[in-house]
């Protein structure tokens, strides 16, 4: 284990380094570098769901005044193949599902561009497609593993033999939406190229990454890819990896004789090719003796994945380390659609999988007349049922009681539909939140000490608003021993160290590791007195502790819900959650992380749903106004706290990682308070009023 | 039809359910909207309800 790091810069409550630049609209985002003689793109998409395109005719669209090229697949230059089929853009005529990029035109102004693509006439042959995603389909899969590398079943003892014998017993089938990360900055490339070397200016969550992907597709050797992203405006995992409008637009900027491609997706374009979550159906199936201790688990998760390229959701991982039980079982089997292909979206595994598990405990309480905290407690495991392990830390218990404590859970009646409030029935509820520490020893930094007597820290991470900018400043003045005011991190450009994705709640893990390691070095080989132009560079250490232990968050939300007794209209007046993430490093950007991805739970849980019309495959309420997000005015009165959690063993800081496991288990606390306010169990996702409408 | 059922009848929530449900009958929903006119039904008679008893005591 490398040394702990002493907080002296961690811990406080600074304010985002780039505040003021955002605030005052000066921090540039992809769009608004400033390029010379730009052009736009606007991509045709394909208007069947499956299918070839026979023709594209766009003499109309090049007869406007001011279109530079259009590109078909007919006339499109090639691309790698064999490597990303999701990337090959324009490489075949073969139409895989509804809004694939089928053509693009590049004009002088965004508007002549968009006019131009409305006038692109693509004929297609048109082939039956299939995208109807049940649980009872005869070509249901298994995939090889699950996102990204666990294995799709796992199995113990004998769950159905045990689960027939179980003194009480839960099953029920509970559902998640298909829901669109939506991002406010919309997915944006700048594509320039300088003969053979590219410039990408984009909106990503990983810079390293989108110039792995674009060199491979082009061929060219990643020294001749840079990737420039120094202010991201969310992506919520649908910018961790890159989608077809990248390649599109630097397969369009090989036409412009070096003129910069700009290409904004519109909002709209946003739901059909830049990644989604998959819907889930989760069978779950848990029995226990008199006393609540869990005897089986079974979590039998369904779920879609696309037939071009497969991606499979970790679903059912969350159940293997929740809880324990001498017989468990996880499955995972797909239903490959003619659709687009699901990717990540805030906690890809945790998220829908937990949704599942947390309300069929609440379930499990009721049939033993117990509390659902006490439930839980009273099911807290000693090792990780899933390896084996020992948690490196699990404080589940401590979030459980201090949540309890705040939230006033002691006057709570035991029994549902207890209290009827001015035409309204009130309830709480509680789940669990829980999250992996992801880390690999991967990524580098850089610290240069200047002429201006300032430490310079470089590595290729990714603030996509999180405030990493920010806490990777503390965590190196912490590792130089000097004041923030004397360190500059520099970010968000691939010429610098490379660096792992903005992903899986571990940049600050992985990021903060190498800047730890590249300042101890600095420091061992210039020591404290350094000379100008001093440098040193490191990657991060691999932590042997992950094979010894357990490395998880864990959390406790409580939620009170309000249901309109005439109309069933549910409301969410207050969510409060109490999270073990060990170290924060700064609690007013690691406030906004944990408050956001609870009201990110509270929208799944009332108000999103990406739904499809099966007889044209496409997502039918593709924008803003349709698709439902909670607003200020729903999220009434969000909390968010932590213990004070001491885990020396995850890394140099101390850091567990907080940017997902607040959208983790938010939707079953608020589906198990509507229980509680109505004594109506809804299993599926969004709990809306119909659902909860009596009519007496 | 609703207001030709509760002429002269008390102002009190069965009436209003009886005369919510006479002008609902017709409703012919679809599978994905039937939950509408019982939420049309009890938000009738929640807000009557309501109102008759804000204006108790006064004439009409």
């Amino acid at each position: 284990m490398t040394e702990p790091l002493r907080p002296r810069a961690m811990g406080a409550d600074l304010e985002r380094l780039e505040a003021h630049a955002k605030v005052t609209g000066t921090a540039p985002y992809a769009w608004e570098h400033p390029v010379s003689e730009p052009t736009y793109l606007h991509p045709v998409q394909a208007t069947v769901a499956r299918g070839r395109v026979t023709d594209v005719d766009a003499r109309a669209a090049t007869a406007l005044d001011g279109v530079l090229t259009v590109l078909t697949p007919f006339n499109a230059p090639g691309l790698a193949r064999g490597r990303d089929a999701e990337l090959e853009v324009l490489q075949s005529d073969e139409v895989a599902f509804r809004g694939q990029l089928v053509a693009a035109v590049v004009a002088e102004t965004p508007e002549t561009a968009r006019q131009a693509a409305d006038l692109v006439r693509v004929d297609y042959e048109t082939r039956p497609h299939d995208v109807t995603f049940s649980a009872d389909r005869e070509d249901l899969y298994a995939p090889e593993v699950v996102n990204p590398d666990h294995p799709t079943d796992t199995h113990e003892g004998d769950p159905d033999a045990a689960f027939a014998v179980a003194e009480r017993a839960v099953e029920a089938t509970y559902t998640t939406a298909r829901y669109h990360n939506n991002p406010l900055e919309p997915h944006t490339t700048v594509a320039v190229w300088d003969d053979d070397r590219l410039t990408l200016y984009d909106s990503t969550q990983g810079v390293h990454t989108v110039r792995a992907a674009v060199a491979g597709m082009f061929e060219l050797d990643p020294s001749r890819v840079r990737v420039i992203a120094p202010h991201v405006g969310g992506g919520f995992g649908s910018k961790g990896t890159p989608h077809a409008h990248l390649v599109l637009a630097a397969l369009a900027a090989t036409r412009t004789r070096g003129r910069p491609v700009k290409f904004a997706v519109t909002r709209q374009q946003m739901f059909a090719f830049v990644g989604y979550r998959t819907p889930t159906i989760q069978r779950m199936r848990l029995g226990a003796g008199a006393d609540g201790r869990l005897v089986s688990i079974s979590d039998d998760v369904v779920e879609t994945t696309a037939r071009f390229k497969e991606f499979a959701e970790q679903t059912g991982v969350p159940t293997r380390t929740m809880y324990a039980a001498g017989h468990r079982r996880t499955t995972h089997r797909l239903a490959a659609l003619d659709v687009g292909v699901p990717s990540w979206m805030r906690a890809p595994g945790e998220c829908p999988g937990m949704f599942a598990p947390e309300v069929a405990m609440d379930e499990l309480a009721e049939a033993c007349g117990l509390d659902p905290v006490a439930l839980r407690l009273r099911n807290e495991p000693e090792r990780d049922p899933d390896s084996g392990l020992p948690f490196s830390s699990r404080n589940l218990v401590a979030c459980l009681t201090e949540g309890a404590r705040r939230f006033g859970w002691d006057r709570r009646p035991p029994l549902p539909r207890a209290t009827l409030r001015d035409g309204w029935w009130v309830g709480t509820g509680v789940a669990c939140s829980l999250y992996p520490v992801l880390q690999r020893p991967v990524s580098s930094a850089s610290v240069r000490f200047r002429d201006d007597r300032c430490y310079e820290v470089g590595i290729g991470a990714t603030d996509i608003g999180t405030g990493s900018r920010t806490a990777l400043t503390q965590i190196a003045a912490d590792a130089l021993e000097v004041a923030v005011t004397d360190v500059e991190v520099r970010l968000g450009d691939s010429a610098l160290p490379t660096a792992t994705v903005a992903g899986g709640s571990s940049g600050t893990t992985n990021w903060g590791s190498a800047i730890v390691a590249a300042a101890r070095r600095f420091r061992a080989e210039c020591g404290r007195d350094p000379r100008p132009g001093d440098e040193a560079t490191s990657t991060m250490p691999a932590n042997p502790e992950t094979s010894r232990l357990s490395m998880h968050a864990f959390g406790a939300q409580f939620a009170e819900v309000w249901v309109d007794a005439a109309t069933g209209e549910p409301r969410v007046p207050r969510l409060l959650g109490v999270f073990a993430v060990g170290r924060v490093v700064n609690p007013r950007t690691a406030r906004s992380q944990l408050m956001g991805g609870m009201t990110m739970g509270l929208s799944m849980a009332l108000h999103e749903q990406s739904v499809l019309d099966e007889r044209f495959g496409h997502v039918v309420n593709h924008d803003l106004a349709e698709y439902h997000i909670s607003t200020c005015a729903d999220a009434a009165s969000v909390e968010a706290y932590w213990i004070d959690e001491h885990d020396p063993t995850v890394n140099p800081m101390g850091t567990k990682g907080i940017g997902e496991i607040g959208i983790v288990g938010t939707a079953a606390a608020v589906a198990n308070a509507a229980h509680h306010a109505t004594g109506i169990r809804v299993r599926d996702l969004p709990v809306t009023a119909d659902a909860l409408l009596t009519d007496p | 039809m609703a207001e030709g059922a509760l002429r002269g009848r008390p102002a009190v929530a069965d009436e209003f359910r009886a005369a919510a449900t006479a002008e609902l009958a017709d409703a012919a929903p679809l599978p994905g909207n039937a939950f509408k006119v019982p939420m049309a039904r009890n938000l009738l008679v929640a807000v009557l309800t309501s109102l008759a008893r804000a204006t108790e005591g006064t004439r009409p």
